[in-house]
């Protein structure tokens, strides 16, 4: 009786350390991207939703943009609204920015004059949207070709809380479906400005370049 | 094989403690108040423009006063106040400046009061230069050798809000001789409210 050798046992080839854990290398991105934006709630909680850092459009001089954003309405002016999730849309063209020797009257207080090493524009806009469109907030900026902003404050410097709004407005509504506003900004006198934005708290906003 | 695996098995839990530890021990080892955290001061005497990034700061006038005047309240101090008139000029955006304390020689923090119409905090935005008045009660034993440090982030007990940001400190150039002439005065000073400021500033310079 003859026994047939047995075939030689063939070691399994060695597993490399990177194929074993082939698994949990390709997942250690996904788990540092989900750390990062676990840690990162602050941005979009409180950072992104006030100011302006979404540009929603951007057109040359002379046309008109439309700013189409989700706001949260607390209903104070439209109680029907309260506490839901409204889309503003507007239609803005710009129609003149001119220099100004005086500041006009304030709000409140006397006449203030024009302070030393400034400039005064006044940017007049163009606005369409359905009456009662919630216009409060509203922000007008003049950007000069270093990025300078110049007038983002809202009340504006004469302590207008209402910009957006002619200046016989009662309240925040829009009540025509087109009117004109003009909004004075201070501007450093050597300032070379380049564009206009237009907002409402943010993050969206609207640039319209200036000829 | 078996062992084999075993063993690469406790050697990782081994890396893996380490590298706990390790961490965990540099966490803790790391000054992060005087490293990490430290805000980008700025400093200077009265009368200099001082280049925040941010915006540019000149503190113009220091004086002291037992009262302070407004068109709407008059205060008394406790020790005395500190009166700073200062005024800034910011150089990207709308900004508000929410940082005003005095430090003491000892490193003691007397925070802004807004006792007779003065400025606790204040904004502003390019195209302009903003003038505020800030005033601080202090006791007689701060006033030699007091700074003033002012910026965008809030003061606090940690200065959370200055972290590796620019902040101002100005030498409010208080000497321990000076320190009985401004106690004694009894000067009752009208506080403005903050506005444009008449004379811009313009010429920056300071330590970057």
């Amino acid at each position: 009786m003859t026994t047939m050798p047995e075939p030689p046992v063939q070691a399994p080839p060695a597993v490399g350390w990177w194929r074993r854990n082939a698994v949990w290398v390709a997942l250690l991105p996904v788990a540092l991207v989900v750390a990062a934006a676990a840690s990162s709630f602050r941005i979009w909680a409180f950072w992104w939703p006030n100011g302006l850092h979404h540009e929603v459009q951007h057109v040359g001089a002379g046309e008109t943009a439309q700013l189409s954003e989700e706001y949260y309405d607390l209903g104070l002016d439209v109680p029907e609204r309260a506490n839901t999730w409204v889309v503003r849309e507007i239609e803005v063209a710009v129609t003149s920015v001119q220099r100004a020797e005086e500041l006009p009257e304030p709000a409140y207080g006397d006449p203030v004059p024009v302070p030393d090493g400034s400039a005064v524009y006044l940017v007049s806009l163009r606005l369409a949207a359905e009456p009662r469109t919630d216009l409060s907030l509203c922000q007008i900026v003049l950007v000069a070709d270093d990025g300078t902003r110049y007038g983002e404050k809202s009340p504006d410097i004469m302590g207008n809380g209402n910009r957006c709004s002619p200046p016989d407005a009662d309240g925040f509504l829009s009540t025509e479906p087109e009117w004109s506003v003009t909004s004075p900004i201070l501007v450093d006198e050597e300032a070379l400005i380049s564009e206009v934005r237009v907002g409402f708290g943010g993050p969206g906003y609207v640039t319209l370049d200036l000829p | 094989m078996r062992h084999t695996r075993r063993r690469l098995t406790w050697r990782g839990t081994a890396f893996l403690v380490g590298a706990f530890a390790a961490a965990c021990t540099l966490v803790n080892v790391v000054p992060h108040g005087t490293i990490l955290e430290r805000p980008f001061v700025v400093e200077g005497p009265v009368g200099e423009t001082l280049d925040l990034s941010y915006a540019e700061l000149t503190v113009t006038e220091v004086r002291t006063a037992d009262t302070l005047e407004s068109s709407f309240e008059q205060a008394v101090a406790g020790g005395t106040f500190l009166v700073v008139d200062a005024t800034w000029r910011a150089t990207d955006g709308y900004i508000v400046f929410a940082g005003a304390e005095v430090i003491d020689a000892e490193g003691r923090s007397f925070w802004a009061t807004s006792r007779g119409g003065c400025a606790k905090g204040t904004n502003s935005q390019p195209g302009y230069a903003w003038r505020a008045t800030y005033c601080f009660d202090v006791p007689r034993d701060a006033l030699a050798g007091a700074t003033l440090r002012l910026a965008r982030g809030t003061h606090g007990e940690d200065d959370a809000g200055q972290r590796r940001d620019a902040v101002a400190v100005v030498d409010l150039g208080i000497g321990q001789h000076d320190v009985n002439e401004l106690w004694d005065a009894t000067e009752k000073i009208s506080i403005e409210m903050p506005g444009f400021a008449s004379a811009p500033a313009t010429d920056a310079g300071g330590e970057g």
